[in-house]
């Protein structure tokens, strides 16, 4: 499993691997909108998901897979963290 | 920045900014007004909204969500109250409103309930059966029919997403954002209702500058403008339906025009949004450039936001999540096959709850079915292949723009075939339609996707290109990064769509060839009936009214609908004169009254082609007062006179019979008639014909000539061709305007038609006998009845003055309560007695005479065969 430390760029990472290759990677901030802006539709959302649980041994819900918990790098990073603890 | 400091920018500060933004919606409401968009409860929403707008913005930011729950419920209140004739009646309006908040907190309530899900879920449903048993009419108070389609156009969606959230959410909502979130502005007018998530609804509340979300908001609504006014030109230039496609050319206009109709409702939606914004809550777009989908979840993504929003968060997600042990593919099958048969099901659930009404089709279930495994194949080749997605706008080379411009033209075309099935009302009618098909289809569907895939090239290609491209054409979402200039762009479409729909502008600036846009333009959103709107597709009949939903209409446009029947419309469209032609056979409860027809579609017992010997058969021709609208069957004056006519005869087999058939129906204009005699009475070889003129005989004749050309109804008369040459009227000219024009030439259409039913009454050896008699309520003056009967003179009628009928008698005393044009019983009777005793006295009839002629003729007959 990831530490804290390095979550975000785990994430990053994936994103720009996955749904953003050959993109500018600083172009992609902690806080740039992902589901807002189509980055993130429901096909990348649920590999997203499916990822996280992998890589961080979590569970998340159905209810957790929009806007408020994953629209930004920093709000996905949040979500693992609680889900963590 | 944070919405703290964002909210402290505002509140008691009057920036220059906040009165940029109220100068743009004023010239929104001006142009709402002067282009009579929508419902007259819809306008009056737009013009307190604007008010109601610079309150909640000069308030303090911890008092605004409290003004605006009280606005919207004001708002309600106001829609509520609307009656016939009365600007707003305020028993109606406080009674109507307090129960629809009354139920919708009983609703509210239930959800927050601390008990588990599905006790509440099963609570929520036995609610709404029984709200369902008010809608139907099976309990309730006629004052309160309005409030079960409104109420249900606040809950019937938003609550399965409230019941989600907060089962979901460790926090319960307040009370004031819950019953901000359901009773929202707004929602009371326009009951076709974007589905707005409630997370979505307060997360993003204010999170921006206050200017840039109102700027944003003005914007869309100013969009929302020009979809409507662009439905319009669709909606008038355009729109075919399925029925009409007779060859090639117009089964593209029929496919096209049937999926352009949707631009009713992203109009609406964007509208509505962006009202919400200007009261804080930033929303996201509802609709995006959804004719521009480059492949079916694209198009799905595209079309309706918020709905595609809705069903991923209540029914795609937690089916996916359930079932991900058998593999993603098949558990997105599985969501996605789940996602379409709710969709379909929620449709129909949607047409019950606004028109009371609902009938489930195959074309209906074809489409969502084909729709949805267009969109699953798309969705597992893109879990598959991966789809490209761009952190900037992005830059297409030559190649990628081609590709990218095919594959909308392809999608555009696919979407427009399905959409088409949508359109219409069974599967054979649409083979048949597509059966038309010749290489006009071809050309004309190469030159529409060549238009698609031109608009792509500007709209999705060159802001990819070009800095300056990019900023006419970039996509909505994101703050403007020039207010003044966001602004002043906002206001040049406002004054431009101002220009275009003011009056003076559209008819004396505009030039000859653009008339029919600039009739078009100036087409109010009329309503719909059922019968016309069966074949516009889904949304169109929404919209369309019949007694399910009077008084909700009735309500939203503070005007009387009459023309209404239970059930569906008993009525048929005709290609000729009449336009439409009562169904043989019905029975059904209209105008207050039974009514039924016969065999021949005739308000009147069955009677058969040839007539019983010695018989003198009297054919009686009119509009709604004549048919008896309101009135039972055995008290129309027809019934009596016929009645007062054989009384003579009663036990005596040797004096001749009288026979009155009633071939009267409403709406029907002296033009109609000639189609009456010709279609239908004629065959039946009348002795003599009745026809009772009609108060309104110049102004729907007018009306009907125009509408010949409207609906292609041949017009073969060199006269009648070159009045409408002359005052330049064309098909597509709009109704209203078209009757203007004409109305200088009314007195020479009647005549025209008079003498048209007298051509074809004496071609079958009928006498013809024209017959004016007043509507009570609605009586000429002496010089017109005067001029009605010469035109009716010089055309060959034998003419009788009913006018002086009604004398003595108060208005009052003659008519209906509830069809007040109409006469009552006593008019009735008044009326048989006074033509009974005129028919029979007048020596140009000669009634007595010809009937023993008849029956004479008849007895030597019966001799002649018997030897």
């Amino acid at each position: 499993m990831s530490t804290d430390k390095n979550l975000e760029t785990v994430v990053k990472n994936y994103i720009l691997t996955e749904f953003l290759p050959g993109e500018d990677p600083g172009e992609l901030t902690e806080l740039t909108p992902l589901i807002t802006t189509g980055i993130l539709d429901s096909i990348a959302t649920l590999k997203l998901v499916g990822f996280l649980e992998e890589e961080f041994s979590i569970t998340i819900e159905a209810h957790e897979a929009d806007a408020e918990h994953l629209d930004t790098i920093e709000r996905i990073a949040a979500l693992v963290k609680s889900k963590a603890k | 920045m944070t919405r703290r400091s964002a909210e402290a920018k505002s509140g008691f500060v009057v920036q220059p900014g906040f009165l940029l933004i109220l100068g743009q919606l004023i010239l929104i409401a001006l142009l709402v007004r002067v282009l009579d968009m929508q419902t007259s409860a819809f306008r009056r929403v737009v013009y307190v909204s604007i008010p109601g707008f610079a309150v909640h913005h000069l308030l303090p930011p911890r008092l605004r969500l409290r003004f605006f729950a009280a606005f919207s419920i004001g708002a309600l209140a106001l829609v509520m109250g609307g009656a016939d004739g009365r600007l707003w009646d305020p028993t109606l309006a406080l009674f109507r409103t307090a129960v629809i908040l009354a139920y919708g907190a009983a609703l509210i309530g239930i959800c927050l309930l601390p008990i588990g899900f599905w006790k509440r879920a099963g609570l929520l449903a036995a609610a709404g059966g029984l709200a369902a048993l008010f809608r139907a009419g099976i309990v309730g108070s006629p004052p309160l029919a309005i409030v079960w389609p409104v109420l249900a156009a606040m809950f019937m969606f938003r609550t399965f997403v409230y019941l989600y959230d907060v089962s979901t959410s460790p926090k319960r909502p307040s009370l004031g954002r819950s019953l901000s979130y359901f009773f929202v502005i707004f929602n009371a007018c326009c009951l076709l209702f974007p589905v707005i998530d409630f997370k979505a609804f307060w997360r993003r509340y204010y999170d921006e500058e206050p200017l840039v979300i109102y700027q944003r908001g003005v914007r869309w609504m100013g969009r929302g403008i020009l979809h409507l006014l662009l439905y319009r030109i669709v909606d008038q230039l355009l729109s075919v339906q399925a029925t009409d496609v007779t060859n090639g050319t117009q089964l593209v206009q029929f496919v096209v025009s049937n999926l352009l109709l949707y631009l009713n409702v992203s109009g609406q939606f964007h509208f509505i949004v962006g009202t919400l914004l200007l009261f804080g809550f930033n929303l996201p777009e509802t609709n995006h450039r959804y004719f521009l989908a480059s492949s079916f979840t694209d198009y799905w993504r595209r079309v309706n936001i918020y709905w595609k929003d809705f069903m991923m968060k209540v029914f795609y997600y937690p089916t996916f999540f359930r079932l991900k042990r058998l593999g993603t593919a098949w558990a997105l099958v599985i969501a996605t096959v789940v996602v379409f048969a709710v969709t379909w099901a929620l449709h129909a659930y949607q047409t019950w709850w606004l028109k009371g009404t609902v009938s489930v089709t195959l074309t209906d279930a074809l489409f969502w079915a084909i729709l949805g495994l267009l969109v699953l194949f798309n969705a597992l080749w893109e879990l598959k292949s991966g789809r490209q997605r761009r952190l900037s706008t992005r830059r297409y080379s030559v190649r990628e723009a081609i590709s990218l411009s095919l594959r909308t033209a392809a999608t555009f075309a696919v979407i427009g075939v399905l959409w088409s099935l949508w359109s219409t009302e069974s599967l054979s009618l649409w083979i048949h339609v597509w059966s038309l098909a010749d290489r006009y289809t071809l050309l004309w569907g190469a030159a529409v996707m060549g238009a698609v895939m031109i608009a792509t090239v500007f709209f999705e290609v060159l802001p990819g290109l070009d800095t300056t491209a990019a900023g006419l054409t970039r996509p909505s979402i994101g703050a403007p990064r020039k207010p003044g200039v966001e602004a002043a762009r906002c206001a040049a479409l406002l004054v431009a769509m101002l220009l275009v729909g003011y009056p003076l502008v559209r008819t004396q600036l505009v030039p000859i060839w653009l008339q029919p846009f600039r009739d078009a333009l100036a087409a109010s959103d009329s309503l719909g009936n059922s019968e016309e709107a069966q074949g516009r597709g889904y949304y169109e009949s929404l919209k369309a009214f019949d007694e399910a939903n009077r008084q909700l209409w009735e309500t939203l446009r503070r005007e009387r609908l009459v023309d209404i029947y239970t059930g569906n419309n008993p009525v048929r469209r005709v290609r000729d004169f009449r336009f439409r032609e009562p169904l043989p056979l019905v029975h059904v409860w209209a105008y207050s009254t039974d009514f039924r027809t016969n065999r021949w579609g005739m308000r009147d017992r069955d009677v058969s082609v040839t007539r019983s010997p010695g018989t003198l058969r009297i054919a009686l021709q009119g509009s709604s007062h004549v048919m008896g609208w309101g009135v039972p069957e055995n008290r129309i004056f027809k019934a009596s006179l016929e009645e007062t006519l054989n009384r003579g005869r009663a036990g005596a087999n040797d004096a001749p019979r009288f026979e009155i058939l009633n071939f009267a129906f409403n709406g029907l204009s002296p033009l109609g008639q000639i189609s009456v005699v010709e279609a239908r009475a004629g065959a039946f070889r009348p002795h003599l014909a009745l026809f009772i003129a009609h108060t309104f005989d110049y102004e729907w004749t007018v009306r009907d000539v125009s509408r010949c050309l409207r609906e292609g109804v041949p017009l073969d008369d060199a006269t009648l061709r070159e009045t409408l040459a002359k005052v330049h009227i064309a098909a597509r000219t709009h109704p209203s305007l078209a009757d203007e024009r004409l109305k200088p030439f009314a007195a020479e259409l009647v005549a025209w038609s008079y003498r048209g039913i007298v051509e074809k009454w004496r071609s079958v050896g009928t006498l013809p006998i024209f017959v004016f008699v007043p509507l009570p309520a609605a009586r000429p003056p002496q010089q017109r009845i005067a001029e009605q009967l010469s035109l009716a003179e010089r055309a060959g009628f034998v003419c009788l003055d009913l006018s002086h009928v009604f004398d003595g008698h108060d208005t009052s005393d003659l008519v209906q309560r509830d069809y007040y044009r109409h006469m009552n019983l006593l008019a009735h009777d008044l009326v048989a007695d006074e033509l009974a005793r005129r028919l029979t006295s007048d020596p140009r009839i000669d009634l007595w005479g010809r009937a023993r002629a008849v029956l004479a003729a008849d007895q030597a007959l019966a001799r002649l065969s018997s030897q």
